[in-house]
This record gives C-alpha cells, sequence and structure tokens, in this order.
C-alpha cells in the first residue's frame, strides 16, 4: 500500500513488518516519532511485540541484548547522545552475537546543543562491532530495516540502520509499504542459534582466557566480512520479493566518469542532481552512494572506483585531528590500487548545514581545479551564482 | 569450547562466550572485605512504646493473615491490646517512620483490630520460671494488673487485692464506657484471670484486712492509684454541691446531677474534665446547655488527648479556656458563684509540671447549681504501709519499682509514672521484672540494661523470659528513616477508623470510635515498613548479583556465602528495612 510517511513512520512500519517480539526504546529528538508511533499501535493492540519501558538508552540496549539471548527477534532506535550512552552495551551485543536491529537517527553531538542531522554519532559506534546502513530516502529507511533482521540473523551480528535528523525523519514521501504476507515470506521467524533456556542453564559472557578472547574476536571479524555476501545475499532476494533493487553501493553515471563523488546518506540523493547538471554541461562526473559503511565494502569500491581519475567525498561528520570519516575509509580501502587516485576530502554539512547541488557542484568544481589534495580535509567551500 | 577461525560461520559450534560448566570455581569470596550481617532492629514506634511491644513484628504477621500470632506478638508486653487499642496517646505514631514519608501507620486501630479479632490461650506459654513464691498486687488498675500478668506468666503465685467490687480501677471507674466498652475490658481482665490469679475483691488493705496480712507474701507489689480528686475550695457548707470528677466518673448514673434543668461548671482541662462533661451530656440524653467546662489552659495547652478534645466539640460542649478560678462565694441558698481571672499558663517542657499565672484585670463570675473540679488526683490518706516513703506525694521508686521497704515495689499513677494507661501498664511490666529478680537474687540494673529498648524506660518481656534470644536481635538499635529504602513503598494515605454519628452518641453510651472494616484493614497493615523487622521479602537473595544469599531451609536463618560474597552491599541497600549492615570483614 502506497502511503505518504515521515521517514521515522516508514522505519517504524518497517520494524513492525519484522515482526519484533520484544522493543525497549527510550525517547530522545529526533528519534522519538518512532517510540511514539510503536507505542501508539501497542496502545491500539496492533503491535505484535512487548514494549519494554527502560529508565535509558544503556538499559534500552541491555534489554534488547537480554531478550535476544532469550530466541527473540528485538527492535530499539535511537539517536545522538542516546546512542552515546548506548555505547558500553553495543560492544556486548555484537560480542554476544545479537542480531538485534536498531535505527539510528543522525543527529549531531553535543556540545554545543543540537538537534540537527551529523553523522559523527553513529560513525563514532565503527568499532563496536555493528553492520551500519546509512539511508537516504523513506522508503529506503523502511526496506533497509527489514532486510537488516535478515542479514543480522544470517551472520549473527546487530545491524544499525541509519537516517539523518529531518531530512529523512521528519520530510514526508510517498513510500511503498508491503503486506505482512509479503514481509513474513520474506524475513519467516527468527530460529535461533542458541537460546538461555532455564532447563539447561549456562553461563553467558563468562571470564574467558586472553587466547579465547582472540578467538572470539577473530570469529566476530569473519562474520563482519561473511556479512557483505550476505548483504548481497539479501538484496537479491528482496529484489525478488519485492521489486525493488538495492545495493551495496549506489553508483549513478559513473561508468565513464573522470571525477566521481562519494558520498553517504541524503547528501546522496542531492548529488545526483548536481550530477546531472554537470553531465548536461558536458562534464564527466559520477556518484556513488555507499550504503554499507561496516562491514566496510573494500572490494566492491576499489572495482567501483578504480578508472576514476580524481575521487571528491562529502563527509557530513568530522574525526577531529583527521578528516571525514568515509573519505579516510575510502583512502584505506584503495591503498591497494596500482593506481594512486587523487581523493579530495570536503567536509560540508556538518550541524545539518544545507549541502545543496549548488555546493556540491562547487565541490566538483575544486577538485578538478586543484594541482593535489591538500593535507586537511576542504570545508570552505561557498555556493557560486552560475556554474 | 572454543572454535578455530573458520570461513562460514557455523551456528551450531559455539561463537559466543558460553560455558555449561560451572563457574563456583571463581571464588569472588576472595575480594571481600566486608560481609552482610542479618540482624533484627528496633523499630522507632516500639521505642517510642513505654510498654515496648514488638509493633512491626505483629504487623508481619498479622500481612500474612495471621492475626493470632500477631496478637501474641502485643501479649508478650501488654495484656490489655484491646484497652490501649482504644485509649492509648499513641506516641508509638508520632515515632512512625512512615510518617516522614506520608502518614505514621494507624497503630492504635491495628491493635485494636488485633485484640477484637485474634484469639491467643496466654497460658500455654508460661516461662521457665519455677513458682513457690507469691507475690500480693494491691489495686487492680492497669498497673497492678500488668504487675500480675506477667508475675504470673513468670510462674509466680499471685494474689490480686482490690478495693471496690470489681477488678479494672480506673479503667472502669474512670473511663467512660463510650471510650472503653465494659465488654472489651471485661475480656481482657478474663484472660489475665485465665493464668490462675486469685482474686479478692471488696477487699481494702490497712481497712478491712491489714498490713501484716500480706506478710505471707514474698514480695507486695503496690498499684493503688491515685483515687482522690483534688480540692479546690475547703469550704465545708458547700460540700454536696461541690463534686470530685474522678468520683462523678465511678458512678455517672448514680449522680444527682443528671437533672438537665441544672447548671454544672465543669473545672478542669485533662481528660477527666472532658469526660464527666461528655458523660454529664450523656445522661442528660443530649441536652448540654448546662454544661461549661472552664480551665486555664489554651484550648492548644489542654492536656486531654486531641481526638478526645474534638469529639467533646463535635458534640457540642462549650469550652473557655484562659480562666483560673480566684474565688468562691459561699450561699447556701443561691447558686454557686465562683470568681475568675484570665491566666496564661507556663508548661516546663521537661518536667510537664505547669504554672498558672494570672494576666490582666479581667474577671468573670460563673454562676451554676454544682461544680466538677477535675484537677488531678492525689494518693488516698492513709492506706498505705508504713516505711513506704510518700513524701513526695507520690511513693517513691528507683528506676526499677523498688520502694524504700524491703519486698515492696510500686507502679502507675500511686508511684508517679506518667498518668497514662501504657505508662501505668509498663510501670506494671517493669515491677514484675524486679520482683522476678529479686527472687532470682540477679541484678535487676543488669537485666534490664540487656533487654532494654534503645535508650528508653521499657525493655523486651521476650528476651527478659528467654535469654538465649539475646543475640538474635539488635535491641539498642533503633531504625532511622533515612535508613529504609522507600522505594519499595508506594505512597498510600492512611486509613482512619470511623465515629458513631454525633447526635446517636450525644444520647447514649454508644462507643465512639469505631474499628476499622476489616476490608480496610489490610490497606494500612500494608502500609508498615517492618521497621527492622525481616519479613521475608527475599530481595536480598533477588538482588544479590552473586547468588550468594544463603537461607536455611528449615529455620529460615539468613546468612552469606563466604566463597562467593564479595561484599558489594547491594543487599543492604536492597533492603526495604534495614535488616542487613555491612560490617567489616578482616576474615
Amino acid at each position: 500500500m502506497r502511503m505518504l510517511l515521515k521517514g521515522n513512520e516508514a522505519a517504524a512500519y518497517g520494524a513492525r513488518l519484522a515482526r519484533p517480539q520484544v522493543i525497549a526504546a527510550y525517547p530522545i529528538t529526533p528519534q522519538s516519532p518512532i517510540y511514539e508511533k510503536l507505542s501508539e499501535w501497542d496502545g491500539k493492540g496492533t503491535l505484535g511485540a512487548r514494549m519494554m519501558r527502560v529508565e535509558s538508552e544503556h538499559s534500552a540496549m541491555a534489554a534488547c541484548l537480554a531478550a535476544s539471548m532469550t530466541g527473540v527477534r528485538t527492535f530499539t532506535a535511537t539517536a545522538s547522545q542516546g546512542l552515546a550512552l548506548m555505547h558500553e552495551m553495543l560492544h556486548f551485543a555484537s560480542g554476544m552475537r545479537a542480531p538485534i536491529v536498531m535505527v539510528n537517527v543522525n543527529r549531531s553531538l553535543a556540545a554545543p546543543w543540537s538537534f540537527w542531522s551529523d553523522q559523527t554519532d553513529s560513525l563514532s559506534q565503527r568499532d563496536t562491532g555493528w553492520l551500519q546502513f546509512y539511508v537516504a530516502d523513506n522508503q529506503e529507511a523502511l526496506d533497509t530495516v527489514i532486510q537488516a533482521y535478515k542479514v543480522s540473523e544470517t551472520v549473527l551480528l546487530p545491524s544499525m540502520v541509519v537516517l539523518e535528523a529531518f531530512y529523512t525523519s521528519h520530510f514526508m514521501e510517498p513510500v511503498e509499504v508491503p503486506e505482512q504476507e509479503e514481509v513474513d515470506e520474506f524475513l519467516p521467524p527468527f530460529e535461533p542459534a542458541f537460546q538461555l533456556d532455564p532447563l539447561h542453564p549456562v553461563t553467558l559472557c563468562q571470564t574467558v582466557t586472553q587466547a579465547q578472547y582472540a578467538e572470539f574476536k577473530l570469529m566476530r571479524q569473519a562474520a563482519m566480512e561473511q556479512a557483505l555476501q550476505a548483504v548481497e545475499a539479501v538484496h537479491e532476494a528482496f529484489a525478488g520479493q519485492f521489486g525493488r533493487q538495492y545495493s551495496i553501493l549506489e553508483c549513478y553515471r559513473h561508468e565513464d566518469a573522470e571525477i566521481v563523488l562519494v558520498t553517504a546518506g541524503t547528501i546522496g540523493s542531492t548529488a545526483r542532481v548536481a550530477v546531472d547538471d554537470l553531465r548536461a554541461t558536458g562534464r564527466k562526473v559520477g556518484l556513488v552512494r555507499i550504503r554499507l559503511f561496516r562491514p566496510f565494502p573494500k572490494a566492491a569500491l576499489m572495482k567501483t572506483l578504480m578508472h576514476a581519475r580524481r575521487i571528491a567525498v562529502i563527509d557530513r561528520n568530522i574525526s577531529p585531528g583527521q578528516e571525514g570519516v568515509f573519505s579516510e575509509e575510502l583512502k584505506s580501502a584503495l591503498y591497494a590500487c596500482d593506481r594512486r587516485i587523487p581523493v579530495f576530502s570536503f567536509v560540508l554539512g556538518l550541524g545539518g548545514t544545507n549541502v545543496s547541488p549548488a555546493l556540491i557542484k562547487k565541490a566538483i568544481k575544486m577538485t578538478s581545479e586543484m594541482d593535489q589534495p591538500p593535507m586537511s580535509p576542504i570545508s570552505d567551500v561557498e555556493e557560486e551564482n552560475a556554474a | 569450547m572454543i572454535r578455530r577461525l573458520r570461513p562460514k560461520l557455523d551456528p551450531k559450534k559455539p561463537f559466543v562466550a558460553i560455558s555449561s560448566e560451572s563457574s563456583l570455581d571463581f571464588k569472588t569470596g576472595a575480594q571481600r572485605s566486608e560481609k552482610p550481617a542479618f540482624i533484627n532492629k528496633v523499630a522507632p514506634c516500639r521505642h517510642a512504646c513505654p510498654i515496648g511491644i514488638n509493633i512491626p513484628a505483629a504487623f508481619h504477621l498479622a500481612s500474612n493473615g495471621d492475626f493470632d500470632a500477631a496478637l501474641q506478638v502485643y501479649l508478650q508486653d501488654n495484656p490489655l491490646p484491646g484497652v490501649c487499642g482504644r485509649v492509648c496517646y499513641h506516641p508509638c505514631e508520632s515515632k512512625c517512620n512512615r510518617g516522614e514519608y506520608d502518614d505514621p501507620v494507624n497503630i492504635r486501630s491495628f491493635e485494636r483490630f488485633l485484640a477484637d479479632k485474634g484469639h491467643v490461650d496466654v497460658t500455654t506459654r508460661l516461662s521457665p520460671y519455677t513458682g513457690n513464691k507469691s507475690v500480693a498486687v494491691v489495686g487492680s488498675g492497669p498497673a497492678g494488673l500488668s504487675a500480675a500478668y506477667h508475675l504470673a506468666r513468670m510462674g509466680f503465685n499471685i494474689t490480686l487485692f482490690e478495693a471496690r467490687p470489681a477488678l479494672g480501677g480506673m479503667l472502669r471507674y474512670g473511663i467512660p464506657s463510650y471510650r472503653l466498652p465494659r465488654s472489651v475490658l471485661d475480656t481482657e481482665i478474663d484472660r489475665i484471670l485465665d493464668l490462675g490469679i486469685e482474686v479478692k475483691l471488696n477487699t481494702t488493705i490497712g481497712g478491712n484486712l491489714p498490713w501484716s496480712g500480706l506478710d505471707e507474701y514474698d514480695a507486695v507489689f503496690l498499684s493503688t492509684g491515685l483515687p482522690q480528686g483534688k480540692t479546690l475550695f475547703s469550704s465545708s457548707s458547700l460540700q454536696d454541691r461541690i463534686f470530685a470528677g474522678v468520683d462523678f466518673l465511678a458512678d455517672p448514673e448514680n449522680s444527682p446531677l443528671k437533672d438537665a434543668g441544672q447548671k454544672t461548671l465543669i473545672i478542669g482541662g485533662g481528660n477527666v474534665a472532658v469526660d464527666v462533661a461528655r458523660t454529664l451530656l450523656r445522661t442528660r440524653r443530649g441536652q448540654g446547655g448546662g454544661i461549661t467546662l472552664i480551665c486555664p489552659e489554651s484550648r492548644e495547652q489542654m492536656p486531654v488527648l486531641p481526638d478526645d478534645l474534638a469529639e467533646a466539640v463535635e458534640e457540642g460542649l462549650h469550652v473557655h479556656n484562659g480562666w483560673v478560678p480566684v474565688e468562691v462565694k459561699e450561699d447556701a441558698q443561691s447558686p454557686i458563684a465562683v470568681g475568675f481571672r484570665q491566666a496564661e499558663v507556663d508548661r516546663d517542657e521537661t518536667t510537664g509540671q505547669i504554672a498558672v499565672r494570672p494576666v490582666g484585670d479581667s474577671y468573670r463570675q460563673y454562676e451554676a447549681d454544682h461544680v466538677i473540679v477535675a484537677v488531678g488526683q492525689e494518693l488516698a490518706a492513709g492506706v498505705l504501709p508504713e516505711q513506704v516513703d510518700i513524701s513526695s506525694g507520690r511513693i517513691t521508686i528507683d528506676s526499677f519499682g523498688r520502694t524504700s521497704r524491703a519486698k515492696f515495689f510500686a507502679g502507675g499513677d500511686a508511684a508517679g509514672n506518667k498518668a497514662f494507661v501504657a505508662d501505668a501498664i509498663a510501670g506494671g511490666k517493669l515491677g514484675a521484672m524486679a520482683i522476678a529478680c529479686s527472687f532470682q537474687a540477679e541484678d535487676v540494673g543488669e537485666q534490664f540494661k540487656a533487654c532494654q529498648l534503645g535508650m528508653s524506660k521499657t525493655f523486651s518481656c521476650r528476651h527478659f523470659m528467654q535469654r538465649a534470644l539475646m543475640e538474635s536481635e539488635n535491641l539498642k538499635q533503633i531504625v532511622a528513616y533515612d535508613q529504609i529504602n522507600t522505594l519499595f513503598f508506594p505512597p498510600r494515605p492512611r486509613v482512619f477508623p470511623p465515629k458513631e454519628d454525633v447526635q446517636t452518641r450525644r444520647t447514649d453510651f454508644t462507643e465512639v470510635v469505631k474499628g476499622i472494616h476489616p476490608a480496610e484493614m489490610p490497606l494500612e497493615i500494608a502500609r508498615c515498613f517492618n521497621c527492622g523487622t525481616c519479613i521475608d521479602c527475599e530481595n536480598c537473595m533477588d538482588f544479590c548479583p552473586d547468588m550468594s544469599i544463603l537461607k536455611d531451609a528449615e529455620s529460615g536463618i539468613y546468612d552469606f556465602d563466604a566463597d562467593y560474597c564479595k561484599g558489594c552491599g547491594v543487599c543492604s541497600v536492597a533492603c526495604p528495612r534495614n535488616i542487613i549492615n555491612m560490617e567489616k570483614d578482616t576474615g
């Protein structure tokens, strides 16, 4: 059914359609409408999951983890400070191989206080062992929540589906909401690899030796690597079931491009307009939007960008003392290329400031005009009146 | 348990740290520097109770529906719970920790409920004391009944002497039946007599039986009370028109004051004065126009219990405060005219003594057909034996009820205890302990100290009778409000007992305050924090992160598992009622 939905609502629909049995969450702007929508359904008796009211995001994740250990499907949602507070439990969730799915709505982290879009909250959880999907619109939000369960339950790692404050969370778009039967067919009930059973008591997460610890971490790494194939398989199955195509990298007019713009999230959809404008003037420009950040699709990126002359990366985030995280990661991925491709790192749109087509076009222009990438990220980009 | 890194994940093999081995190899107890100690303590209500009743333990038993066992707890210290549940000034409630949270627990109504509901055979719980010692108890008011009861329970042979034709003293001849129905008193006295106490009514020692008649007894407990009303006016010509409040209360139905057309002036501001006024109202079948109560104290200073005063005012009694009588006009033919001056009263907060001070020049004269004086009582003249010091106007006793004469002990109003039923009962209980100690040649001071509740003037009878219990409870530590974990107690309003309709009670002696309805009582019982009394809530077991709280299946006694308790103290915090102390563990 086609509905006009905000991104938060689309994510909530995705969550409900996936039939989680336990939802534990704590409200925080701009994620609260997800919680509110689920609560509304809970109040009407149409949620189908047990809602747990908890006192913090840390507890929300602890509750999801414990519930997951009993073999049920779980969901939560948070943003910004809430995600930061969860940090400790994120390590536990992946270490315990719990296939929890969480929506994080990117929001700037304090200080100073702010509510707008900024990817630093989720990217600072890079090393917690969670899969991370960055979505660009509301349909993708709904679909990715459903896909994430299937991936997570295959590789037994938790997934974070990342929306952006207001650009996706609060903007309305037409969204195709699938029928429950279709989703059930695509995503059968969770069959846990193990579950807590009072009749057969075990100790979970017990103290281990140094060598055992190392083994577990390497097994998690193996699962992360396996997740790349799992995501691709799920994309394929999803297209078969629902007719909507997704891939780890959204590539747009990139085949013969000399300059390829790489970005993630909502800037990726704006960039399509800029690319079309530049193509109209004869410039060979293309776009790659990274949908999956963890595991990082190194091989796919290398293959896709191998022929580019120059690459421009726009990050709506910054790792202080380094540069934008996507840029940094991309450079690392391209290290294995035979040829050195200059990568120009732009940090734009911090704190939710607007990254317009004109701004993107200016960044691409700068990329083509500069001799070589500067050491520091480029942030002094201003729109020009006429290209 | 651990697999090598494999390219493909096999969910049938373990891939998270999971162990079906016992974690008991990790003896986390080695980390401990403190250990939990489980010990019951004294609740502030019990500490404030002159009788030292273990109130929180009774609430606990009642919360399980075992009202008989709860009443048994009361009867360990107090032989008259039905009386105290009606007339006590409930100092327990003033100190109730719940009072700092929302409202104090309605302890007095609870005591009354138990007394009315529970059944206990006190004779089945005698102490191991062996008898062959006999005690004469002189006077059967609350002090005498208490002494007789406790001594009989200790196994001694008791004879109870009473000058009047029935037992009870001021309970029967002072407190009107609208506050204390006689059936309740009779039931409680019968329960005391079930212990095998010999009763001699209509026997005045020093009157129809000489004091030498008590020589055969090993000890004598004097609880003769203060039967004589204090007089204000020495005039003999007005003898037939001026009455003592206590004399009126002893037999109101046969008093010449019943005629509603007469004007009666009552002087005094205590319970006797107010009871006289209310009794007169009832004998006059609700015609209160001629009744005036006047006293030097302000409304707030009146020594009557506030609830009783409020009920009297509800019933329409006229109270005039701030006037002290200064003269009376003697004229046998006219109404009595009493002159008053405006006055203020200074009360010494430590001794309770009052000093009346006339202020200003205001003068007022009241005329009445009769005057009833209720300004205190004194010892009856010439009824106490020689060698018993009464030079202070009361029987002189030491801290344990011993008089100046060997083998003679005393308690209650006559011995200067506070003029409340509970304090008289406490005096009888203390005297019983002193007498028992004298028989065993034990130092009563030491015995008292061992089972004293905190720094109070009372002690635990149970511990005195069963000394082996001494280690099981810390009788010196009083649980403070900030030691209660109030997170476990949702706020709940106090339940109040219903009262008889004002119009009905003006005209007859129906009991004014009713019991809390049995259906509502559990709500009030559930409000008790049970400060310092373990109620087996097992919070400590639920919250212990190491599952190291052990409970003996048979005895129900709690201990900690020394191998695994880390000494974190979570149990101590999770205990709602301050049972668990954290102590240094040097072992």
